[in-house]
Parts: structure tokens; sequence; C-alpha cells
């Protein structure tokens, strides 16, 4: 699983204790309980303006994640719906790169006014803004909160300290600080709510009083247990879950209410489980065209510190995976050898890449894959400044379509081609 | 002490962690801004390379390091006793002995010596780190050693996954003494005859020790040549010169005697 899937951890664990009839046993599979350290902060969103995931709610997205809408972020500059952001403050985040089809996200940036982006270094998204603030990075400034982990049948609480400074020639601030000069500025009313956060071992004491943990213990330790007993029973406090029924549902009573209409029918929202052909197997695929695929390896990251890490790098390169792979036969239809450096394009959005060939069978016919997040997409208009990253991988969000889900409202699975264009050295 | 390494490569889930400790540790080099790299690809240089071997749908990933072999080619052909096996049993470069003739480097079937060529900035970090345009080759960070303990190599001390474990094949209580006694843990290419002290413990079908990446015959300096250069022509050369040397002593001593008697 490449992301951790909580709703559907406690799915499967709920199937195996009903099948192996252990629910609420000793012995059974556990539910861990959720550590959250609590942060110390009182604020007062503004209620006259109507923010963005609760427009898209009412408007097409009903089962929005409002903690998570950036593609509809997007559309909301695009459509100027619910109205036309003016600012955008990007925090650590690289929408230009995670963001399928990376044309419109810089379509969306360059219509606004003033953007600016909290960041650690150089990404492909920060071409596109007006101010970049370097903030450190998490080993070079204490956190501003415990983390709590609780993933397996041990919960516990850490705490990032700082290990080292930031280079003398950047300017980096802590977030806190940042945070709170602006709001110091921009609404001096709140300010003092931010103040403690200035001293970050203020909050900690604060959380850890709240958790009830020994302060000195965690900072001598780093990390320290709070508990190593999980939950085997599902139910909550109240002695019933959070279903409709109130009891255990192999399939959502509430979904299947909800989306009856769906029955039967190929969409997201059949509460049944359906099998859904991809694009390029109801179509077929032409002798020139691959079903793009991107994937991770050990050496490999989403973040762009690690992307552009000298020995992470080379190491990659070592093991030759600054590379797309394609299988023999196809490479021998298209004249393609290995080494060859070819273009690859999405006749759908415009999206290209130029990307470094490795020829093997161990990829199937129809594919056309490599490490994700490689290829910067822009590298070659020298438009991003990376020191180190290969600009030869493969990164499906520079190729994608800028594609919603129905009533979700987030990135639908990868459901294009791309086709071969031109050998290009 | 007879110091050996096993690679568990059902462990090893190809993070290269060991690759980023060994450079960082014997490979880097110290200078005002921090570590030094390399001008090329740095693993080039690593003394523990990642190597992949495919077959079938599969890619496999083995090492390339020192075997510290019993019967080490690099030792037997060196001509002036650079290479050589320390008190453990570890092959080793004595650098001020060293002529950079690379025949070792030409010798080694398992072409794990590597030559830096150019001009680096910065200082080694301890006395057996990378010595521009000399062999190279792994140590099993000899430098750590303290008295007569076994140590832990940077690698080891770095695999996350105990992937890497060091050990003494004359402990009969070690993890790896007994990996190699059970035939968990084996040495690559055994027809090669050099008696290695590294050892993996190979994934189902043990394809990546079979497949080992090793020089081809015809391209290895024969050290066996030089070996018998030493003992059919340089040891009869010596018996012969000791040999004249006496008898032209013993005829010296006669006559000087003769013309004593006639004074």
């Amino acid at each position: 699983m490449r992301y951790y899937n909580e709703p559907m951890w406690h799915r499967v664990n709920s199937m195996i204790n009903a099948i192996i009839g252990s629910i609420g046993m000793v012995g059974g599979w556990a539910w861990p309980k959720k550590i959250k350290p609590k942060l110390p902060i009182k604020y007062s969103p503004r209620k006259d303006v109507t923010s963005i995931p609760s427009y898209w709610k009412e408007n097409g997205y009903p089962m929005l994640d409002s903690k998570a809408y950036s593609m509809l972020a997007i559309k909301s500059i695009l459509e100027g719906k619910p109205y036309k952001p003016e600012m955008v403050v990007v925090y650590l985040e690289n929408l230009v790169s995670h963001i399928p089809d990376s044309s419109s996200v810089v379509e969306a940036l360059k219509k606004t006014s003033f953007n600016v982006q909290f960041n650690v270094m150089w990404d492909e998204t920060s071409p596109y803004m007006d101010l970049i603030l370097p903030i450190p990075f998490f080993f070079e400034t204490d956190g501003v909160s415990l983390k709590g982990a609780s993933k397996a049948n041990v919960g516990q609480v850490s705490v990032f300290m700082k290990a080292v400074d930031p280079p003398s020639h950047v300017d980096a601030r802590p977030t806190p600080w940042i945070v709170y000069e602006l709001v110091k500025r921009l609404f001096p009313e709140e300010a003092d709510n931010f103040k403690m956060f200035l001293n970050p071992h203020e909050v900690w004491r604060w959380q850890c009083e709240r958790l009830g943990i020994d302060y000195d213990k965690l900072i001598r330790y780093g990390a320290l247990k709070v508990y190593d007993s999980p939950d085997y029973s599902p139910l909550t406090s109240k002695g019933k879950l959070p279903t409709m029924t109130g009891k255990m549902e192999f399939i959502n009573i509430k979904a299947l209410s909800m989306f009856r209409d769906y029955l039967g029918k190929e969409h997201n929202f059949n509460p049944l489980p359906i099998w859904i052909e991809p694009l390029w197997m109801r179509n077929g695929l032409a002798d020139d065209e691959f079903v793009p695929i991107d994937y991770m390896i050990n050496l490999s990251a989403i973040n762009t510190w690690a992307r552009d890490t000298r020995l992470l790098v080379e190491m990659i390169r070592w093991l030759e995976e600054d590379t797309v792979k394609i299988h023999p036969k196809k490479a021998s239809k298209l004249g393609i050898r290995d080494g060859d450096v070819i273009r690859i394009v999405n006749p759908e959005t415009g999206g290209e890449l130029v990307v470094k060939v490795r020829v093997t069978h161990l990829i199937a016919e129809e594919a056309i894959a490599g490490v994700h997040g490689l290829n910067p997409g822009a590298h070659e208009k020298g438009m991003v400044k990376f020191t180190y990253m290969p600009k030869y991988g493969i990164n499906t969000n520079h190729l994608a379509t800028f594609n919603l889900i129905d009533g979700i409202g987030s990135a639908t699975l990868f459901d294009f081609k791309v086709k071969f264009v031109e050998v290009v050295g | 002490m007879k110091p050996a390494m096993v690679i568990d490569l059902n462990r090893c889930v190809g993070c290269f962690g060991c690759v980023e400790a060994c450079i960082s540790e014997n490979i880097a080099r110290w200078g005002e801004e921090g570590l030094i790299y390399y001008p090329d690809n740095v693993v080039r240089y690593s003394r523990t390379r990642p190597f992949w071997i495919e077959y079938g749908d599969t890619r496999r990933h083995v090492f390339i390091q020192c075997m510290h072999c019993a019967n080490a080619p690099c030792v037997n052909i060196c001509p002036t006793g650079a290479s050589y096996r320390n008190e453990d049993g570890l092959v080793l470069i004595d650098y001020k002995k060293c002529i950079k003739c690379m025949y070792c480097v030409n010798a080694c079937p398992y072409q794990v010596r590597t030559v830096f060529e150019g001009e680096l900035p910065g200082e080694m970090l301890h006395e057996e780190g990378l010595h521009i345009g000399f062999p190279d080759k792994c140590t099993l960070c000899i430098h750590r050693k303290e008295g007569e303990k076994l140590w832990t190599p940077a690698c080891v001390e770095a695999c996350p996954y105990n992937a890497r474990l060091i050990g003494d094949l004359e402990n009969p209580n070690d993890e790896v003494t007994r990996l190699v006694r059970q035939g968990i843990a084996v040495a690559p290419r055994k027809d090669l005859g050099t008696e290695p002290k590294l050892f993996f413990v190979p994934k189902m079908g043990g394809a990546e020790l079979s497949e080992y990446p090793v020089r081809p015959r015809d391209v290895i300096i024969p050290y066996n040549v030089v070996s018998d250069i030493k003992e059919s022509l340089l040891r009869p050369l010596f018996l012969a010169t000791t040999g004249l040397a006496v008898v032209f002593g013993f005829i010296h001593m006669i006559r000087s005697r003769g013309e004593k008697d006639e004074d």
C-alpha cells in the first residue's frame, strides 16, 4: 500500500476478526489507539465568506475531504469560483509536480496576482512564485508540536529537536516565527495566541501535561511510549459503531442507500465492487502508444530535497533508475535502442517529457515505467535550478490529464496513454 | 580471530544505506565546507558497490566488495608484498610498498579493486581512506579496530534491517560461524578456489550467487603465472646465486690460505 489507508485498515481488521470469530477478544487483530497531541491554539475562522471546500461540497463534490482539495483549489482559480483568488500561499507543497496535469497548475498560478511559497529548497513550483520564504529543514529547527504514532500495538510520542543549524548563507526562519510576525501585522488582536509557538519547549510541556507523560524524560529519550495495549474492540465508548446500523457492516449501508441509483453502473459511486476497464484496455494501444507508470524505489522519494541530494541521485544513476523501461519487443518495433533519449507526449494535454530509455524484459509490453518524480519536466527550459536531480526520469503528473473524481474532487487514477514522438539523442 | 561478513539477501531491501555509510566513512574527504565527494559518480568508488542480476522476470541485487580471500589472487600476484594478509586474515594494502603496477586490480576475479585517478581537495578521514592513484578496496573498516575485540564496520552499523553481520569464524558460538557452518550463508563462485570470507544468504534459488559477476577468465592476469615465475625462476636463480657465492667464497678462502702459506 503506497499510503496508509486508515478506513480500509479498520475495515480489513473488522472482516478478519469477524471471520476468525474474535471481535472484541484478545488475540484477534487489534485497532491502534489514536495519539494526536492537541495544540494550544485558539483561532476564529471568518464565517462571512464561503471557503473553497465548502463551496465545492455544495456544488458537485458532496464527498469532498475538506483537508485534501488541492485540485479543486486549482479549479477555483481557473474558473473563478466561488471567487477569484488573488493570492496563493503554498506551504511545503510542490503543486506543479504533485498535481496531475502540471500545465493546468502553471496556468492557475499565472492567473493570481501574488504567490508566496514556504519551502526548504527549490522545486518545480518555485519558478511561479513571487516570494519564496526559506524555512529550515525538520532537523534544523525544533518541531512545533509533538508527533504521535499509533500504527502498531505500541503507541508513542516523539519530538523533533534541532540537530544542526541551517547553512549560514541562508536566512531560513522557523515557520512559527514567520506566522507570528504576519499575525502581529495583520491581526494584532490574535497575536498573543501565536506567541507560545516561538518557544516550542513551552508547547511540548503543555502537550506532555495533557498526555500525562514526563517532559524531561521525553527530551532525554526523544520518544516515549504512551501505551502498549491496543484496542481489541472496534466499538466506541457509546457501545456502537459509527455505521448506519451501529453494527459491523460488510457493505456500507449508508453508501448503499445514498448511491442506490449507481448500482450496476461503471461509476465510483457504485457501492458494490465493480471492475472498470482502464482506457487503454478498452480502446487498445497503437504501436507507438504506452501506458505510463511511475513507481517508487527505496532510494526515491516524493520530497524534492531527497530527489536533489547528490549521493542519493548518484546511487539512482548507478542503478540506472534514472531511465524509463520499455519492453524489447516494443523498442524494436519503434526503432528505440537501449540508452536512447526519446520524447513522449500525452496528445490530450500536450504534456511532454524527454526520457532516457532502458530496454528490459522486466516490464510489460504495454507500459513505459520509471521512478516517480525524477524528471522536473521544465528542466530543459532552464526554468528550474536543481543541482543534481536527473532530468530523464518520469513524473506522470507532467503528462496526466486534469481529471477529478466525480463527487469527491480528488485526482482520478492515471488513466491515459502517451505517445512516442521521436528519438532525440 | 578470523573476521568474516555475511550479507543476508533476504533481509536486504536495497536501501543502500551500507553504500552511503561506506562512502561517508572511507571514500569522502573532509574540506572546509564539509564532506567532499568525487567529480564523477562516487558510487563507483564505494568499497561495497551494488550490482544487479536479471533473470526471468526478476532483478536482484548483490554487492561487489573485497572477499578477503584466504587464497587471494591479489596477494599472490603482488610483486612487492604491498597487498598482504594481516594477522586476522584480512587482505589489506600497504601503500608504502605499492608501486601502482595494478596487477592486483586485474587479478581480482571479483573486480572489487578500484583506482581513483585525479585530484581532490580536502583530507582523508582516516589513514585507511581512499588513496588517490592507488588500488582501493574494502578493509572491513579495520581503522575501527581497538585492541583484540571484533569491531563493527560502517556498513554493518548502517544496515537498518540487520542484513549485514560481522563475526569471528574462530568463535563457534558466533552467529556468522553458525550460518557458514550450516551452509545457510555461502560464498559466491566457490569454483574459483579463492576461499572468500564474505558470505551471502541467497534468496530462494540462489541464482544471484551462481550468476555472481566475476571477471572473465581470459582478461584476468593469471596470478599463477607470476607465482610460477616466483617458483620456477626466482627461486632457482636465488639458489644458484647463493650456491655460486658459497663456491666462490670457498675458492677465495682456499686461495687466500695458499697465499698466506707461500708467504
